[in-house]
């Protein structure tokens, strides 16, 4: 990966963060790794450190807590010495009944997803303040282009983060601060264990190997793997009546 | 953790139906997945054993491809620390820029590191390096009554024993700790002899046995008789350079499924190893090599094995004395003939005297020939009666490679066997395990 060599990962036990956490230690970043669970976090900054990173430290948060934002981010920028790159990898992608969404679930969906990352994305661009370019990832997903009766709760977090993020590289025209989307589609993963697999299913090395080399290109959305690009141009121009009687 | 039904397959291509499995991403989940098991359970890696000690098609596998995590790698004392999950392929990632390797590598760099010990894989130098056994320092193991066991020489020893070549039956291997081996360069010194006449090519690995450090035989053995193999010794040592740093080598060619139209059969083999013998012909007597293309040349290929078709290929691996081996193989290449056997290549490898730790470890002191070929009506005949063969000249049969070896034969190969059955956890089976040892 060219140019940033600090970097901060949220939802760092996730298999894609993983995956990338790995490519990156190997290259010798400096990573600040923050997840909910401490001993999985842990596993993941000895493999990163095993691996050859030039320093890892880790913290735990929940990205619910608000509160937490900012202490998070100053920590990392003083483990650091600065910050390069943001990575946010956090979601949680409860099953979806066929009878619909478990309310309780459809709030922790929309706060884990949607809401709780926005507010931190903007409170790391409060707490950087220009000081110094930044790269901010955040991990969307394809689900949210459409709504499908399988995953609609899902997919609308991600399609409100999705509206966010383009509506903030417009206010951050100019600015040193660059917001990328990232979409990936269907990843192999613990999130997804209980989905019904195909040949369409691709690994989480695969992908995390994509979206570095889009990074480094400089795309701000990213489409992973990349022929997905194509396949939701598609699935986006489906009159509704088809999106649903085809039931993808 | 939820169980889930995939196609879990041995790299013979068996079986043909899915298999229940739970998949292990983190082990802080082991304990649970283990103890909490409704039905006997087995470890899967990635499934580059050739039969059905990867299989538990009775019971459950546990899906370890999420333990992969490397947990401490120590650059100077020459120490890595890694989950069972860990492959081959990613230690030398991290460890030969760092100017170390494993002491013994297997012919592919796709295998776990837990599918490695429980097989206890041997490699080109087991002369000089032993099994791969060997250089392991510790071993974590969960046991299905909820103890996790450290096990080394000075610690839990019988257990340590019993997991070296355990073939996954005593517990879930969670993380191991190797011992490395330091090496200044990526490259091989590699001198290439062909001969024909297996007796001949007896005399060439007598010869350089001694003064290389890593020696392979390569046979075509579509000849029919032991004075018509051809094929090529193989003798490597490392150096002469000083890069560690050379970027991996990339697979050329993926296979993606089994082939409908088997492309391995006996019209194409006879040409394709008439091509092989004539590049080795070629090839400078002596050349440079880098370590991937050496030891791993056959995963160039990715999922090779799908080019026998369907029905899959065996592979029979044997080992016996160094003065029965020429008699061995002149049996061997009748039985082949006489069911009709298509031997798509033969590999050679010289065992030494080195004592694998393991209960029921395969390599003893002798010559190891395996032979692959492709499954059809009468391979299982074919490979009963040259297990028989082996069996008859005090050898043994590798389970890492088999299908079909009896348990009166098992017993045979393994006297060992009475000693281990008291290390099998009682949560954990195989089919090779129902098959051979029940």
């Amino acid at each position: 990966m060219k140019g940033a060599n600090k970097i901060m990962v949220v939802g760092a036990t996730s298999a894609i963060a993983r995956s990338m956490i790995r490519s990156y230690a190997s290259a010798k970043h400096a990573l600040f790794l923050v997840g909910r669970d401490d001993s999985r976090l842990s596993v993941v900054a000895r493999d990163a450190r095993a691996r050859g990173a030039s320093e890892v430290s880790t913290l735990i948060m929940d990205i619910e807590d608000e509160s937490a934002h900012a202490r998070v981010v100053g920590t990392a920028v003083e483990a650091l010495g600065g910050l390069d790159m943001v990575i946010v990898a956090t979601g949680v992608m409860p099953i979806q009944a066929t009878s619909g969404p478990d309310i309780n679930n459809l709030r922790k969906t929309m706060s884990v997803n949607s809401v709780s990352v926005m507010i931190f994305v903007e409170n790391v661009i409060e707490f950087i303040r220009e000081k110094s370019p930044l790269t901010i990832v955040v991990f969307s997903s394809v689900a949210g282009e459409r709504g499908r009766a399988s995953n609609y709760v899902y997919g609308a977090g991600k399609a409100a983060l999705d509206i966010f993020l383009q509506g903030l590289r417009g206010r951050l025209r100019g600015a040193d601060i660059k917001v990328v989307t990232v979409k990936p589609a269907l990843v192999h993963s613990p999130m997804t264990e209980e989905c019904k697999k195909n040949a369409l299913w691709v690994s989480a090395d695969e992908v995390a190997t994509d979206i570095a080399k889009c990074i480094d290109r400089g795309d701000v959305v990213i489409y992973t793997p990349r022929r997905w690009r194509f396949i939701m141009w598609v699935v986006r121009a489906l009159p509704e009546t088809l999106l649903h009687r085809l039931n993808i | 953790m939820t169980i889930h039904r995939k196609m879990y397959r041995a790299w013979g291509l068996i079986p043909r139906q899915a298999q229940r499995a739970i998949g292990l991403d983190w082990s802080d989940d082991a304990a649970n997945c283990v103890c909490g098991a409704t039905e006997k359970v087995l470890a899967f890696g990635n499934g580059r054993s050739y039969g059905d000690v990867c299989l538990n098609q009775s019971g459950m596998l546990i899906d370890t491809e999420g333990l992969d995590n490397v947990l401490e790698f120590n650059d100077v004392e020459g120490t890595i620390l890694c989950e069972a999950g860990v492959r081959i392929a990613d230690i030398l990632k991290v460890v030969v820029p760092q100017a170390w390797i494993l002491p013994v590598l297997p012919g592919t760099r796709y295998i776990t590191v837990g599918g490695a010990i429980a097989n206890d894989i041997h490699g080109k130098n087991h002369l000089s390096g032993g099994t791969f056994g060997c250089h392991v320092e510790e071993i974590i193991l969960q046991r299905s009554d909820g103890e996790l066991l450290k096990c080394s020489r000075r610690e839990n020893k019988k257990w340590f024993e019993a997991t070296v070549g355990g073939l996954g039956l005593t517990g879930l291997i969670l993380a191991v700790r190797l011992r490395l081996k330091r090496i200044t360069s990526m490259e091989m010194r590699v001198s290439t002899n062909t001969f024909v006449g297996f007796d001949e090519m007896l005399s060439l690995s007598d010869e350089k046995r001694r003064s290389v450090e890593y020696l392979v035989g390569w046979l075509d053995m579509c000849g029919g008789s032991a004075s018509s193999i051809r094929g090529a010794i193989l003798c490597a040592d490392h150096g002469p350079g000083r890069n560690v740093s050379k970027p991996y080598s990339t697979p050329v060619i993926n296979v993606p499924c089994a082939s409908i139209y088997p492309l391995i059969r006996r019209s194409t083999v006879g040409f394709a190893n008439r091509v092989q013998y004539m590049r080795m012909k070629l090839r400078k007597s002596s050349q440079i090599m880098d370590i991937y293309r050496f030891f791993f040349p056959l995963d160039r290929v990715v999922n090779w094995n799908g080019l026998y078709g369907r029905r899959g290929l065996a592979q029979f691996q044997f080992v016996v004395e160094r003065a029965s081996i020429l008699g061995v193989m002149d049996i061997i290449l009748l039985l082949l003939r006489r069911y009709r056997q298509v031997p798509t290549m033969g590999v050679l490898k010289v065992f030494g005297s080195i004592q694998s730790p393991g209960l029921i470890s395969f390599p003893r002191e002798g010559i190891t020939v395996a032979i692959d070929m492709k499954v059809d009506a009468n391979t299982e005949k074919c490979v009963v009666a040259m297990n028989q063969l082996v069996a008859e000249h005090g050898g043994a049969v590798y389970p890492a490679k088999d299908r079909f070896m009896t348990r009166e034969q098992f017993e045979v190969f393994f006297p060992g066997i009475g000693d281990f059955k008291n290390f099998i956890d009682p949560g954990f089976q195989s089919d090779f395990q129902k098959r051979v040892m029940s």
